[in-house]
């Protein structure tokens, strides 16, 4: 369902900037999801597939929104704009002869998973490559890093990467230049977050 | 159960006597996820809720269902040997048949097997002791069971206890 896109959602060099100071450790993620509530208990593996998580986009919820001034709600992660000119913000001129009246975007009724940015920032780990035992086996070290990536239509977008003891950490894996051994390591990532529950639905 | 074995109801327990081994086996439930028909109910309850993320063409959705209806009973059978604290399936969105079972003393297992029917299967395996990996190996189905039924002897207690009865 297309619904007229709420005017605090286009972006401004002060809204943009506010928000790149005052994110912090407490402040939430939030990803939309196909995830289900099982009868288990237990959290759906399909928080995200396996290779989303590189480049994962995500929305924050800051914690203290009133006192910096900014209005925001968790219900903005449900609105997606597949406007042509939502692209990386970079400064007000790309807000000339635009009319936000009538700047469409979706409303998803999935559910919305929350996050913390603090524990899954710096969230590191090991994957394997070749089959253990044989002579082409190694053991790479990843970690998580968070980068603040607003959208024309969303100042409130980040983007989860993935960066590997593989390339130095020299820049983070890429979804479309994913291995088969890679699995292993969007299963890793995704393990982590189900052993401790770090995303849970709202 | 064996020809040799006969089951006696004991409160929420079995005493399995073994009369060709001449053993008492002591089966103990205690909680709901003590029982190899609770967690197939469990899993089966998870699957139906999850299974349109098998590709909709029937082939696909046929080999899912078969590896998944195959792997359910490898791994609760060998679950159930332990005590456990929680037992859940889903499907992942790649699609693979995702097992999370956590047992007493703060052992989870991850049971991850990638469905693809063009390739041999392949299964990630974790084992976590709290928050430290003790196990992670990607293997065959058969092989990830045999190293994960070999860490939990090592660091669990069977439930089931043996008692050789003296002459």
């Amino acid at each position: 369902m297309e619904v007229q896109l709420p005017s605090r959602l286009f972006s401004n060099e002060r809204l943009v900037t506010t928000i790149g100071n005052d994110v912090c450790e407490s402040c939430s993620l939030l990803r939309r999801s196909k995830y289900i509530k099982l009868p288990s208990g237990e959290l759906d593996s399909a928080i995200w597939s396996s290779q989303d998580i590189f480049g994962l986009s995500i929305n924050t919820f800051l914690c203290n929104t009133n006192a910096i001034g900014i209005e925001s709600h968790i219900e903005d992660v449900r609105y997606v704009s597949n406007d042509t000119r939502n692209l990386p913000f970079d400064s007000d001129n790309q807000r000339a002869s635009i009319n936000i009246s009538e700047v469409l975007a979706i409303h998803d009724k999935n559910i919305i998973l929350r996050m913390f940015y603090g524990k899954i920032f710096g969230l590191s780990g090991y994957y394997p490559f070749g089959q253990k035992g044989s002579e082409e086996f190694q053991e790479y070290q990843y970690e998580l890093r968070i980068y603040y990536k607003p959208l024309l239509f969303n100042p409130f977008h980040f983007e989860i990467q993935v960066y590997s003891s593989e390339n130095d950490y020299t820049s983070p894996i890429e979804r479309e230049n994913l291995k088969r051994y890679h699995k292993s390591l969007g299963s890793d990532i995704r393990n982590k977050i189900l052993l401790d529950k770090l995303a849970l639905p709202l | 159960m064996s020809d040799c074995q006969s089951l006696m109801p004991y409160n929420s327990s079995h005493i399995i006597y073994d009369h060709c081994k001449e053993t008492y086996s002591i089966s103990v439930n205690n909680n709901k996820f003590s029982t190899k028909e609770a967690l197939i109910q469990i899993s089966d309850d998870c699957f139906e809720l999850c299974k349109g993320r098998l590709d909709e063409d029937s082939d696909s959705s046929f080999f899912g269902r078969s590896i998944y209806d195959d792997l359910k009973y490898r791994i609760i059978d060998l679950a159930v040997e332990f005590d456990l604290n929680s037992f859940g399936f889903s499907i992942s969105l790649e699609p693979s048949l995702h097992f999370i079972v956590r047992f007493k003393r703060g052992i989870t297992l991850f049971f991850e097997t990638y469905l693809d029917s063009e390739n041999e299967l392949e299964t990630y395996v974790q084992i976590y002791e709290d928050k430290e990996l003790i196990l992670s190996i990607r293997d065959t189905i058969s092989n990830g069971l045999f190293y994960v039924d070999e860490v939990l002897q090592e660091i669990l207690s069977s439930r089931t206890l043996q008692f050789q009865l003296d002459h």
